[in-house]
């Protein structure tokens, strides 16, 4: 074969095989997208699904850039029975077609986490275009709330809800929950997924023309975390019993502790080297476990009681209020099992994995054991000098 | 026609790339067992057996340097060079069509939900025959390049994914774990054609086909543990409830510069499953001149073309019972028998004519 006619067949089998890597097959343009950078879901009176949409809509400033002052995004509200229809809805509301793959939050209303989450959220998980490391937030009242709720920070709204939620877990406060971790958790039958609490603060309406105080940078706070049980939410807790959940879960890096003592009225520990262990102990029919926690503290702000000066200083004894608080805290967290009959903590992966004999006879009825179980936890904090 | 010869480090860079595709293809619904601790048991033990399905070829290949099982059987007795070839021939084509399949499902299925079938199945095809057309010389030097990039890339989807690997989603066998572990180990053979079509290379191997064939299974060993434990230890049991648990991985895992794992493992898909596909047409093709007249040798690469595709298109069509079909332990026990079994017979038709050709 001549040498052009082979370099000619080659060049097309080249092209031939980038065909399948270019999505030739469907094209649809930048300005006919409407990118969904967040998504709320409530459940209305009437049985139906109100879907929350806030799409990005850039406004560019004088100079072409986008406008970082600017809310640089719109809200879509449509119904439906479904998800799926719900979403079809909003897309005859406005001429774009509506693209998930930017979406950073889902955010469900207290009213359908009630009910049931599982199938609304199996509507994402089965899109192929929605990130399943989306995050996941619950809504203290209304998911639209939360999504309407004005943020004066940064360039997308989305962004910085997406990055509170992130916070709240790093500074040892909140679960941080991804869709495919939630469904994972329900999927599995036996653990219990968790969800953090969003609140938006009511707006306050200043008297007739702007304002003269700056506006806060946001009016939404995480205020706690949810727990679900058969993709239903079985209640909500606050943020100390919050930070409980995350030591029993292992998910804690840096907190800080504010403790009290004899000699001190308030002092602030600052867990920067958190280390903690859950061990299950099966024997004798019991169940019991044991959370060893090990941290390294620095101490900021002590305040002496009246009476007391920096020659009575006694930073033992704030170790030891930290580690009863800590104690406190896990005994707290433990105690919702008994309470929403649920394993938000993994305790029977914990129990599988040490007598997988055990648990072929505690899963059916697992979390239900988890209600009779022991918790011992024992806690220890290194206090850095200096 | 003289065969070009390749060296056997470059032999097994090409298989190992084909083999890839085999993990990223990984379809839980499609394969047995329900567990994936049973997968990761069965490698284990899936690995012994290979090691050992592997002597019978390399004692026949020591005993007819030169010459691959089909011409090492009709040398011997014309009739068996034809079965052999047709058998073998029938396996490739089985495997080119399944793969073929198996690349259109992923990306009408995921990627691109809604979309023609047979335009992925009519682009590729005839891109890999043409590139099987040319030889194994320069198959062998893309097959080395791809995985290469195929090891940097799920390297980094793996490392990346070390981050969410938690030790709390790794869980003993919950159910009986002999067939568990037993259904692993076949299907750790179902889905390794890599083992025939390499000893049907032994012939083009310059170098060492006992390093190569041991080197392959190990590679391709470790690759699979690896990824299996990364993704047991991300997604648990949520993995086995996803009909591409790989891709999964890739798209629950990202970085502040990278978001997006899941196009790496897409293009991962592409060039595993480009490389896959050309081999199978290159080693049937050589397979079809080894026991067909010479006149009929322009019309291997058409009717194999043809052929393929149409099972392919027809594949598509049928997919729940080809799911089935997948999840049959048998399939095992056939790359067993194409791997192991035929070349034993072979050794012992050809020893006991020695002997009694001696006597």
């Amino acid at each position: 074969m001549r040498i052009g006619l082979k370099r000619a067949l080659c060049l097309i089998a080249a092209g031939l095989l980038c065909l399948p890597l270019a999505g030739c097959t469907e094209t649809v343009q930048m300005n006919r997208r409407a990118i969904v950078q967040a998504v709320g879901l409530d459940l209305e009176e009437d049985g139906q699904l109100k879907l929350t949409l806030q799409i990005f809509a850039p406004a560019v400033e004088g100079s072409g850039g986008i406008s970082a002052s600017a809310d640089n995004a719109r809200i879509i509200q449509s119904k439906g029975k479904t998800v799926a229809d719900a979403v079809q809805n909003a897309a005859l509301l406005q001429g774009k077609e509506l693209f998930m793959g930017h979406n950073r939050v889902i955010v469900l209303g207290d009213s359908l986490a009630r009910r049931d989450v599982e199938q609304p959220l199996r509507y994402f998980a089965g899109d192929p275009t929605v990130r399943q490391n989306v995050c996941l937030a619950l809504a203290k009242n209304r998911a639209e709330d939360v999504l309407t709720a004005k943020i004066n920070q940064g360039i997308l709204p989305a962004e910085i809800l997406e990055k509170l939620l992130k916070n709240a877990q790093e500074v040892g406060l909140a679960v941080h929950m991804e869709l495919y971790a939630f469904l994972k958790a329900l999927e599995s039958g036996y653990e219990s997924p968790l969800a953090p609490v969003l609140e938006a603060a009511p707006t306050k309406e200043e008297a007739g023309g702007e304002s003269a105080r700056l506006e806060p940078v946001s009016a939404l706070s995480v205020t706690g975390t949810g727990v679900f049980q058969g993709g239903r939410l079985a209640g909500t807790v606050g943020l100390e019993t919050s930070r409980g959940l995350l030591w029993l879960r292992g998910d804690l890096n840096r907190t800080v502790l504010t403790v009290s003592s004899g000699k001190y009225q308030s002092a602030d520990l600052r867990l920067t080297v958190v280390r903690a262990a859950l061990r299950p102990e099966l024997s004798d029919g019991e169940l019991r476990f044991r959370l060893r926690v090990e941290a390294e503290a620095a101490v900021d702000e002590p305040q002496l009681r009246p009476g007391f000066t920096e020659a009575d200083a006694d930073w033992e004894e704030l170790a030891l209020a930290g580690e009863a608080a800590i104690r406190r805290e896990c005994q707290t967290a433990f105690s919702l099992a008994r309470r929403y009959q649920a394993d938000p903590f993994g305790m029977g992966s914990l129990v599988w994995q040490r007598n997988v004999y055990r648990w072929r006879t505690l899963r059916e009825t697992w979390p239900a054991p988890l209600g009779e179980a022991d918790l011992q936890v024992e806690a220890r904090i290194t206090l850095q000098q200096g | 026609m003289t065969k070009g010869k390749i060296g056997s480090g470059q032999l097994l860079l090409l298989l190992f790339a084909s083999r890839c595709f085999n993990l990223l293809d990984y379809i839980p619904a499609f394969n047995q067992p329900e567990e994936y601790t049973a997968v990761l048991l069965g490698n284990l033990t899936g690995l012994v057996l290979q090691a050992l399905l592997l002597i019978p070829p390399l004692l026949l290949y020591r005993r007819f340097q030169g010459e691959n099982l089909i011409l090492a059987a009709g040398n011997r007795w014309r009739p068996l060079g034809w079965c052999f070839g047709l058998l073998y021939l029938a396996a490739i084509v089985s495997q080119l069509a399944g793969t073929l399949i198996g690349f259109e499902y992923f990306m009408t299925s995921t990627i691109y939900p809604g979309a023609s079938g047979a335009f992925f199945i009519l682009t590729m095809a005839p891109a890999c025959f043409w590139c099987g057309r040319n030889g194994l010389e320069g198959t062998a030097r893309a097959g080395a390049i791809v995985s290469v990039f195929l090891l940097l890339s799920l390297g980094t989807i793996f490392l990346i994914s070390l981050r969410s690997w938690d030790v709390r989603n790794l869980h003993p066998l919950l159910g009986d774990p002999l067939p568990a572990v037993w259904q692993g180990t076949l299907q750790s053979l179902s889905k390794f054609p890599e083992l025939y079509l390499l000893i049907l290379l032994y012939p083009q191997v310059r170098g060492s086909t006992v390093k190569c064939s041991y080197g392959l299974i190990a590679a391709a060993f470790l690759l699979f543990e690896a990824a299996g434990l990364l993704l047991t230890g991300v997604l648990g049991e949520y993995a086995m409830s996803q009909t591409f648990p790989y891709y999964t991985l890739a798209a629950v895992v990202d970085t502040e510069l990278i978001q997006r794992l899941d196009s790496l493992y897409m293009l991962n898909w592409v060039l595993s499953a480009f490389i896959r596909c050309t081999l199978l047409v290159i080693v049937g093709k050589e397979c079809a001149r080894d026991f067909l007249p010479a006149r009929a040798h322009p019309l291997v690469l058409p009717v194999l073309l043809a052929l393929s595709c149409l099972l392919a298109l027809l594949g598509c069509r049928f997919l729940e019972q080809l799911g089935e079909l997948s999840r049959s332990s048998s399939n095992g026990l056939i790359t067993a028998l194409f791997c192991g079994g035929l070349p034993l017979l072979l050794l012992l038709i050809t020893g006991r004519r020695k002997k009694a050709g001696a006597e």
